[in-house]
This record gives structure tokens, C-alpha cells and sequence, in this order.
């Protein structure tokens, strides 16, 4: 029997790992755009300095699971470099190291998508290099990475899920601790599903919807 | 800020000097010791088959492509110097090749409008950015360039919404908006229906009556014929011809130059009564071939 009651009876402590949840999204989200583009940019520079060290950040960061990547730094940072990190800041952290890397893979594909000639003009229209980056490529590649921005912020929403493994009271933490002595994971782990459908199917609507815009 | 190297006297009147330009990428010789003179109020047209270095030249003079070795002057104002053995003669900063660049207009195939811009935005963003003019006075100068062109309806329409003609027109339009005193153009009817390309080549002509100095390189063996008033021939990176284009064209001189009209032997024929009638008005000097 499905018993809607059970989630009606612990909404307090769901909303409150929604409220987590939301939190680390959006922050992580603002985070790792801002490292991501400075990434990015280090990825297309012309000084080797600056392009390999962004390179091998952004390849160690995509090719390891986050969740390795959020133990590591959670149990191996204080082993190692003697830097102790609660599970917030651990989470904090991993989840936006992680975006970041794909960001900046996605600033990249955007920059080196802009059309070369229009590059070419504006360099024999005598502009500097920094207008050429913010006036002419930014905001074209801008317009070509929103629709990958929109879908890797959505992945980072149903990212946080995994920061219940450092028990960091989340939406599903909460879940699962609200099915540990109910025992009903069944309606609570449809109603986490629920939220999560509702928060994102707008976004993935947005996102498919700026895809089809910017072809 | 250091000043650019000016040059004088052999530099008198020339608009653009390059001097043994080479460039080669992947072991593969695109340009090979090319030597062109441009003397200011000339038209110069750049012909040559496919792959020849015509366009590789054109945007070596602006450094769009910065050859391997050679010396380009603008002007009397050196902004390339490196010889054959990589040594870098006179030096260039960004800003003063930037200023000598901002006086070379460039008009390209493939149009290059600034797609997320309107038509006005894309004329008006180099005068305010890069001459810092104030908005208001480069507005007024872009408006007047677009009705010149016939387009002053479009200035705040994306160049997307514009046909290919339109499109190359704005682009004329950008680049003279920076009042340039040499053009450089860039095969502008290439990428055009036949109809459009009438609405270009009547802003080119009209540009070219004007006495600005212009360097061109096209397929239209007409526009050449009856702008130019010198014609270049590349053939596999070497300048094989150089001269009027009646003489260059009608009486080749050596066999690269004959293989070359050949090819364009029906052109060239059809050609010919314009030529001629072209030849009272402006008799030519006997071509160069290397």
C-alpha cells in the first residue's frame, strides 16, 4: 500500500535536505563558473605555463568519479596534507572542483567555436586582443555554451545526491533517514524523485529549448 | 610607447611595400620571395589559380598571416622586418601595428559581420573602440555610410536577416568607417549570387573612381579589367606577372603566365573589346615577370 502520509508526516525534515540541496547547488554552480573560467581562459592561452597546468586539472577532475574525488578529499586531505575539512567544506569543495573542470571544457568548446573570420576582422578592424575576447568572442561563445551550461548545472543538482555519502544532510540523506525508521523508502524515494522532476524538467525544457535557438 | 620605424624618400608615395616575403607551413611553400609594390590611388588586383598564395599575400599585408620572413611597410611605417634566418629587424608593438591596421580597410569572402551585433553595432564598435570616437559622432558617420550602400533601413537588423549582397556591403561599410586610406579586399564577390554581385561591384568601383588605393583579389577577370590598374599573377607561391592587365593578360610573356589566361582563354576573349577600349584611357607600361 502506497502511504502518501508518511511523506506529509516528515515534509519538515525532507525540506530541510531540499533546502540543502539547493544550497550546494547554486553555490557550486557560481563556484565552479568562476573557476571554470579562469580555467578556461588558462586553457586557451598561449603560454604553455598556464595551458598545461589547466589542462591536467581539468582531465585528472573529469576522468575521476566524484564520488572518489569527495572521499578523497574528505578522509585522504587530512591523512596526507594535514588539513582538516568538515563534510560542508569537503562537499563544497569536491562538488565544485568537479563542475569546474567541465565548465571550463565547455568555455573552451565555446571560445574555439566562434567563427575564426569573425576573429580576423576584428583584428584588421585594429582592435586589441582583450576587446577581440569580450566584445566580439565571449558573447558569441556565450550564446553557444548556455545550452552545455544549463544541462551540466542539471547533472550538478542530481550530483549533490552523493554528498549523503559523507553524510552530509541532504535531500536524500534526509530520505533515507526519514525510510530508516518508517520503513516506507518506497513513497519517500518516489517523492525525492518527484522533487528532483520538478525542480529540473523546467531547466532541461530551458536548456533544450536555448539548443534548439542557438542550433 | 616606442614610435614605429617611418621610413622616407623611396617610400614617397608608395602606400604598401613587401619585400621578399616568404611563408611556408608544413613543409609545404605557400609564398615564395614575393615582392609587391603599391603606389597610393592604385588598384591592384591579386589573380591566380586556387592554392596560388593570392590571399595569403593579401593578409600578409595586414599580417593577418605573419610571413616567416620578409619586410612589410605600410605607409613608410615598417611593421614587419625578419629575415631568412629568423632575426627580427624592426619591431612592431601590438599598438602601433593595431593603429596601421585600423588604416587598412579589410573586406573578406565570407563577409565576417559580427553575427550577435546590429548592422550598426558592427560599423560603429572599432571607430568608438579603437579611434575612440565618441558614439553619438561614429553613429552619424555609420548612418551616412548606409545610406551610401542604400542600406540605411537595416541598421538595426542582425547581418543574419541580410542577403549575401547586403552583408558585403555592410562589411564595406565597416571598414570604411574607420576612414582607411589603403583597402584590402578579399575575393568580395566570390561567396555571391551572380545577381548580388552587381550591388558590390558598384560600391568597389565607385571606391576605386574615388582614388583609394586597393588591393583586391578576385576570380572576376571583368572587374579586374576594368578597375585595375595593375595586375599580379601568383602561380604556386611565386609572382609570376605584374603589370597593366591588358598587357599582362592579352600578351603573357612567359609560359606560366600563358598556361594561366589560357584557362581563362573565352574570358579573356569576350574581354577583349573592353580592354581595348580601356587601352586610349589608360595605357599601361610593359609587364614584369620574374
Amino acid at each position: 500500500m502506497f502511504d502518501t502520509s508518511v511523506v506529509v508526516q516528515n515534509a519538515p525534515l525532507l525540506f530541510r535536505g531540499l533546502l540543502v540541496t539547493l544550497a550546494f547547488t547554486v553555490t557550486t554552480i557560481v563556484a565552479g563558473l568562476c573557476i571554470g573560467l579562469l580555467v578556461g581562459m588558462a586553457q586557451l592561452s598561449r603560454t604553455r605555463l598556464l595551458r598545461w597546468p589547466a589542462r591536467v586539472y581539468v582531465e585528472c577532475l573529469r576522468n575521476v568519479p566524484l564520488l572518489v574525488t569527495l572521499l578523497w578529499i574528505y578522509y585522504a586531505l587530512p591523512i596526507f596534507a594535514h588539513i582538516s575539512v568538515t563534510r560542508m567544506t569537503a562537499g563544497f569543495v569536491a562538488l565544485t572542483l568537479y563542475v569546474s573542470s567541465f565548465y571550463a571544457e565547455i568555455l573552451r568548446g565555446g571560445v574555439l567555436a566562434v567563427d575564426r573570420g569573425h576573429i580576423d576582422a576584428a583584428t584588421a578592424l585594429g582592435m586589441s586582443r582583450g576587446h577581440i575576447f569580450f566584445r566580439v568572442v565571449l558573447p558569441q561563445a556565450v550564446s553557444k555554451m548556455l545550452p552545455s551550461l544549463v544541462g551540466q548545472s542539471i547533472i550538478q543538482m542530481k550530483n549533490t545526491t552523493l554528498l549523503s555519502a559523507i553524510t552530509v544532510p541532504d535531500l536524500l540523506y534526509q530520505g533515507t533517514y526519514v525510510s530508516s525508521f518508517t520503513y516506507h523508502p518506497v513513497e519517500i524515494y518516489t517523492c525525492i524523485g518527484a522533487i528532483f522532476l520538478a525542480i529540473l524538467l523546467p531547466m532541461t525544457m530551458l536548456a533544450r529549448r536555448m539548443e534548439q535557438r542557438h542550433g | 610607447m616606442a614610435e614605429p620605424v617611418r621610413n622616407s624618400g623611396p617610400d614617397e608615395g608608395v602606400a604598401l611595400r613587401a619585400e621578399d616575403i616568404c611563408m611556408a607551413r608544413g613543409g609545404h611553400i605557400i609564398l615564395d620571395h614575393v615582392n609587391l609594390t603599391i603606389r597610393r590611388g592604385e588598384v591592384v588586383v591579386l589573380l591566380g589559380s586556387s592554392g596560388s598564395g593570392k590571399t595569403t599575400l593579401l593578409r600578409s599585408l595586414n599580417l593577418l598571416n605573419e610571413p616567416d620572413s620578409g619586410r612589410v611597410s605600410v605607409e613608410g611605417t615598417t611593421i614587419f622586418d625578419r629575415g631568412p634566418d629568423g632575426r627580427q629587424g624592426t619591431r612592431c608593438t601590438p599598438r602601433d601595428l593595431a593603429q596601421v591596421r585600423a588604416r587598412m580597410g579589410m573586406v573578406f569572402q565570407h563577409f565576417n559581420l559580427f553575427p550577435h551585433m546590429t548592422v550598426l553595432a558592427n560599423i560603429v564598435e572599432a571607430p568608438c573602440r579603437v579611434q575612440n570616437i565618441p558614439r553619438p559622432q561614429a553613429e552619424a558617420r555609420a548612418r551616412a555610410l548606409l545610406a551610401q550602400m542604400g542600406l540605411e533601413r537595416f541598421s538595426s537588423v542582425r547581418p543574419g536577416r541580410l542577403s549575401g549582397g547586403q552583408q558585403q556591403r555592410v562589411g564595406i561599410a565597416r571598414a570604411l568607417a574607420m576612414e582607411p586610406s589603403i583597402m584590402l579586399l578579399d575575393e568580395p564577390t566570390s561567396a555571391l549570387d551572380t545577381e548580388m554581385v552587381g550591388e558590390v561591384v558598384s560600391v568597389i568601383r565607385t571606391l576605386a573612381r574615388a582614388g583609394m588605393t586597393m588591393v583586391m583579389v578576385t576570380h572576376e577577370l571583368g572587374l579586374a579589367l576594368e578597375l585595375a590598374d595593375r595586375v599580379v599573377i601568383l602561380d604556386q607561391g611565386k609572382l609570376i606577372a605584374d603589370g597593366p592587365p591588358r598587357t599582362v593578360l592579352l600578351h603573357p610573356t612567359n609560359a606560366r603566365v600563358q598556361r594561366f589566361v589560357g584557362r581563362f582563354h573565352a574570358s579573356v576573349e569576350a574581354l577583349r573589346p573592353l580592354w581595348e577600349a580601356r587601352r586610349h584611357d589608360n595605357p599601361g607600361t610593359s609587364p614584369t615577370a620574374p
